[in-house]
């Protein structure tokens, strides 16, 4: 109990010692806090924009479709599949396509395309390339077979507005079907990879030419949290094991690699944070029982036992610690709070932000179970840092520490 | 003079203050040099993942060709123009190519292909198929009559080793391209885009087939310095007199520099952050050792030392040290960095199937660059000298009589 006070006056002695033992605690667990929440937040954006754009959160396929990607393997009963889907509550949208694979070719080049035939309406709520139209208009029924291509793919083939696109094809029995098309708009996502080998037709006129009305060879779905969709995607293949679904992790491996990368960098450098801390709160604990060297000398001297100095300068560790910790929680919930209205504008860093597909303007984000891993890991390093300084102070010779200057 | 010595005695006077304030700014220069060379690692990796990969880090065309990547703007090439490019400082390999696009067809089905004529012995220190191979063998002849195919394109055809693949296309000036070929081999790539829908022809075959001889459509160029593409590059434009565009990876591949470029923002703000604490390290040691002098500080000024000179001496000390430390931080960092660059960090569980599926290596490398160190022990240096300013000036404010008292 004395020891307790005695710490307890310590404390408030030297308010600058225990400011700088607070501060950097403090800059610690909020430093931490708010990189994870940066980092998240920058990863979930892009994964997001480019979900938003052209892979959905769940897809549904036939399964020989995926292997062979012949227009004769279209999903059977589709319309029974998509009403009971949309009895789910996690399922917020879900858009049918027909698709195949084709050449276009032009007077200039030949080029090998995925051609996929959408529902103008049940589209805008699944992908956001008609935001991504550059030239021209997105699909409408005012000219017939109107078609919208990438960028990269109209250079390719030398393409402007209203030029004339044919695109060859095998229809659902396996004949060849050839299509005339007119270039109605142009799109530039961030993607352009995708923006080379994706053109967009309407729904009705490609199942004309590929032979038979109403096809649909994939169901693209938008669900609540795209992070809960490998979850979906399990309970949906239970439940429709004729049918392969797949969850956006699996048809675009680039984005998955994109989330572990991040993972696992943040881990790393939390790593590096923490032993910077540590040792930082080492060297200032250090500093602090060498300028207290005549102090602990006299009160060894006049028979304090060395257990109860050890004990002493670790609980004066432990207060700041409780002090330390809380406040950079707030700071840092705080923090997080505010930039994730306003965001952070990093044009000022990278130019090349919008063109990869992010924002320039980033809005950090955070889980709340974060935010207690984080306060634990900080309170361990803290007191891990006090141990050695305090053992230290066991060191000491009372007599030499009081001759000292 | 007089107290740059006393200085100097001051520091061996507590040799155990003096080390605990060195470390701190060593321990900032080995973490700040340890973040910043993984962020750089990383970056290196993938450029070399994507330019060794296919590209190369350079590429020589005629002028107009990428822009318009059609045979009519393949160029000529020759010994003496092949000569020019090897002899370049830094130049490693020569990968000739000549490629377009046609139609692959197998027996019921057809796709639309990237045919790219390689030369077998060049072509193993780019896509390398030799160590790629899934089926069969390599072709080890540059005239041949036989392809290597991707695993993608095999199984949408419905083909295998010993069958034959026909190609239809349109080759050089309009001329129509026909063949058929016997698969050699298969060839298996991690990432999907390769593995689609590429055939690989030898290449004097290939000049035969598109009616483009002694044509080629691209040289792409590896380098032993990955940081000199850009002389390399001058170097090779000058000799060169002709109809050439001499291309770096940043040309070739913009994506890349875009998503290098995306990630350096958040970097520098992950970097920002470690320097505050790593600083906030620092300045605590220093206020601590100001706080251990106060009696010594004291005495000093009462026996008429100004406290101008009070406050030179304390700085002098602290850049004394400061310099020590960024000189061991660099010399400590090195063998650091060089001890994560050959034993990476490696991934594990789904992340290391996730980058294997992806075609890379599931680990974190670490650049050996020295400009990476010797910057970071710049900016700590800088940090430290900033922090160095507050015993000036608690100097300046000190009172005597109670620090004495103290």
């Amino acid at each position: 109990m004395l020891i307790l006070k005695l710490s307890w006056k310590n404390i408030w002695r030297n308010p600058i010692r225990s400011g700088v033992v607070i501060c950097a605690v403090l800059i610690g667990t909020w430093a931490g806090i708010f990189i994870i929440a940066f980092s998240t937040g920058m990863t979930k954006q892009y994964i997001k924009n480019q979900l938003d754009t052209y892979v959905g959160h769940i897809q549904f396929h036939n399964p020989q479709y995926t292997q062979e990607n012949l227009p004769e393997y279209y999903i059977q009963n589709p319309d029974s599949l998509i009403k009971q889907l949309k009895t789910k509550p996690f399922v917020k949208n879900i858009a049918a396509h027909s698709e195949v694979q084709g050449l276009a070719m032009s007077s200039a080049n030949t080029f090998g395309v995925s051609i996929t035939g959408i529902d103008t309406t049940e589209e805008k709520k699944v992908s956001t390339v008609y935001q991504d139209i550059d030239k021209g208009t997105y699909l409408s029924g005012n000219i017939r077979n109107p078609v919208i291509i990438g960028q990269e793919l109209a250079d390719k083939l030398d393409l402007r507005l209203r030029s004339k696109l044919v695109m060859n094809f095998q229809d659902i029995h396996n004949e060849i079907s050839a299509g005339a098309f007119r270039v109605v708009g142009i799109f530039s996502t961030n993607n352009s990879a995708f923006d080379e080998r994706n053109v967009f037709v309407l729904k009705n006129d490609l199942d004309r030419l590929l032979g038979q009305q109403g096809l649909i060879h994939e169901l693209v779905l938008r669900v609540d949290d795209f992070k809960k969709a490998p979850d979906y995607t399990k309970q949906l293949q239970n439940q429709y094991p004729d049918l392969q679904v797949q969850s956006w992790g699996d048809i675009a491996p680039e984005l998955r690699y994109a989330d572990i990368s991040m993972d696992y960098s943040m881990y790393i450098f939390m790593a590096v944070l923490i032993l910077a801390l540590t040792l930082g709160i080492v060297n200032t604990m250090l500093m602090a029982v060498m300028e207290r060297t005549k102090e602990l000398g006299m009160l060894m001297a006049v028979g304090m036992n060395r257990p109860r100095v050890f004990n002493m300068i670790l609980t004066e560790t432990f207060y700041l610690i409780f002090v330390a910790v809380p406040a950079g929680l707030l700071l840092g919930w705080l923090t997080v709070l505010l930039t994730s209205h306003s965001g952070i504008d990093l044009s000022a860093f990278s130019k090349g932000l919008a063109a990869y597909g992010l924002s320039t303007v980033i809005y950090p984000e955070l889980d709340a179970i974060y935010y207690l891993n984080i306060s634990i890991m900080m309170a361990v390093a803290a007191i891990l840092a006090a141990v050695y300084p305090a053992w230290k102070a066991l060191k000491l010779k009372p007599v030499k520490a009081i001759r000292k200057l | 003079m007089f107290y740059l010595k006393l200085a100097w005695r001051n520091i061996w006077r507590n040799k155990r203050r003096t080390l605990i304030t060195t470390f701190s700014i060593v321990l900032a220069v080995v973490l700040s040099s340890f973040t910043r060379s993984m962020q750089i690692g990383t970056y290196d990796q993938m450029i070399q993942n994507s330019a060794g990969m296919y590209t190369g880090y350079l590429q020589v065309h005629q002028n107009g060709y990428w822009d318009k990547p059609t045979l009519d703007n393949s160029f000529a090439t020759s010994d003496s123009l092949i000569k020019k490019i090897a002899s370049t400082d830094h130049v490693t390999q020569i990968v000739p190519r000549l490629q377009s696009y046609a139609l692959a067809a197998g027996e019921k089905k057809s796709r639309a292909a990237m045919i790219v004529g390689f030369d077998p012995q060049a072509e193993r220190s780019l896509s390398d198929p030799e160590d790629h191979m899934f089926q069969g063998e390599y072709i080890t002849s540059d005239t041949a009559r036989a392809v290597l195919i991707t695993e993608g394109l095999a199984s949408y055809l419905n083909l295998t080793v010993g069958d034959s693949l026909v190609l239809l296309g349109q080759g050089y000036h309009g001329i129509s391209a026909a063949g058929v070929y016997p698969i050699h081999g298969i060839v298996k790539y991690g990432i999907p885009e390769m593995n689609r829908a590429m055939v690989f022809l030898p290449i004097g075959e290939a000049q035969y087939f598109f009616g483009a001889y002694g044509q080629l459509a691209a040289a792409s160029i590896t380098v032993d310095d990955p940081h000199a593409v850009n002389d390399v590059q001058k170097e090779i434009q000058n000799k060169l007199d002709g109809p050439f565009e001499v291309m770096t990876w940043r040309q070739l591949m913009p994506e890349l520099v875009q998503a290098i470029e995306a990630d350096s923002g958040s970097g520098m703000i992950i970097l920002l952050v470690l320097y505050i604490v790593v600083g906030f390290g620092i300045l605590g040691t220093i206020l601590m050792m100001t706080a251990e002098r106060q009696y010594e500080l004291g005495v000093m000024l009462s026996i008429g030392t100004s406290r101008f000179r009070l406050g030179s001496m304390l700085l002098l000390e602290l850049l004394l040290l400061a310099l020590v430390g960024i000189i061991v931080g660099f010399a400590g960092s090195v063998p650091l960095v060089w001890y994560f660059h050959l034993n990476p960090i490696h991934f594990t569980g789904d992340a290391a199937a996730a980058m294997r599926q992806y075609g890379m290596e599931p680990i974190m490398p670490f650049s050996t660059d020295p400009t990476i160190i010797m910057g970071q022990a710049m900016i700590i240096l800088s940090i430290t000298a900033a922090i160095s300013f507050y015993p000036m000036w608690h100097a300046h404010k000190l009172n005597p009589i109670k620090a004495m008292r103290g």
